[in-house]
């Protein structure tokens, strides 16, 4: 797997998302209802043999600004739905036949944590999804 | 002595190369024991017999062609050659061959996890141990 190439395909996924600007790496600003992929947290080479297959961890954010808390609230809210048309999990997990990557195996969002994130100096609401990634090790 | 990582670890099963999906090799050798015992003896004596093999392969799911559901699931219950390089490929290396009965095949798939599969090799006759060359 190419991890440039594996960010920036989670990144076309969230990108048919309506109302988001999304970014395939850590910008040093984000705009309001940013969706952002982070660097891998780590990554585990050599699942099996003969560098056949490695696993990769990538957080990513989606963020909106506080201006008017409701509205943020609720903007961030339906990006957490599991499914529907603004679910961060239905459009970024795979799905065989229907929601392949060519870059990568499977992607698996694992779990989302909601917060107030500091970025470039302002605060957002928002939250953070841990994606599991799995793919070829060559 | 160096120590060897599993990574390099190659297994082929009836001419296929399983390595890049697979992650465990349990291989187990062994022989009967029979008991020669005679009267007078204080305590047991044994005897060697026929030697036993077994394997224990598994690893990742991989879908597909070339993955585990369409290569070994259709061996069950025929038997074909292994092959188990625990060092990996390269002359000089070790490698173990066999025949082997493909006795099952198993997958798992746990929902927040990789599907998984394993399969359980009984040797047929004896393995032969080599040098790759």
């Amino acid at each position: 797997m190419n991890v440039e190439d594996v960010a920036a395909e989670i990144g076309d996924k969230a990108d048919t998302i309506d109302g988001l600007r999304v970014f395939r790496f850590p910008p040093d600003n984000v705009p309001n209802a940013a969706f952002v992929v982070g660097l891998p947290e780590d990554i585990t080479f050599d699942e099996t043999y003969g560098r056949g297959s490695d696993a990769m961890t990538f957080p990513a954010w989606v963020l909106f600004e506080k201006t008017n808390d409701r509205a943020a609230y609720r903007q961030l809210a339906r990006h957490l739905n599991g499914s529907g048309a603004y679910s961060i999990k239905a459009a970024v997990d795979s799905k065989r036949l229907t929601n392949e990557y060519t870059s990568c195996d499977t992607v698996t969002i694992r779990s989302a944590e909601t917060g107030f994130y500091d970025w470039g100096g302002t605060t957002r609401m928002g939250a953070q999804f841990t994606i599991i990634v799995t793919g070829s090790g060559s | 002595m160096p120590e060897a990582h599993g990574k390099e670890t190659y297994v082929s099963l009836d001419g296929d190369d399983i390595s890049t999906f697979t992650d465990t090799t349990t291989y187990n050798t062994g022989a009967d024991e029979h008991d020669s015992t005679c009267y007078g003896a204080e305590g047991h004596e044994f005897t060697g017999g026929l030697k036993t093999g077994s394997i224990t392969i598994g690893g990742k799911y991989m879908t597909g062609a070339t993955g585990p559901r369409a290569i070994i699931a259709p061996l069950v219950g025929t038997k074909v050659p292994f092959v188990y390089r625990p060092e990996g490929t390269g002359s000089t290396l070790p490698e173990d061959t066999a025949t082997v009965l493909v006795k099952a095949y198993n997958q798992s798939s746990p929902v927040a996890d990789i599907v998984r599969w394993t399969a359980e090799l009984t040797v047929s006759g004896v393995v032969t141990p080599s040098t790759q060359t």
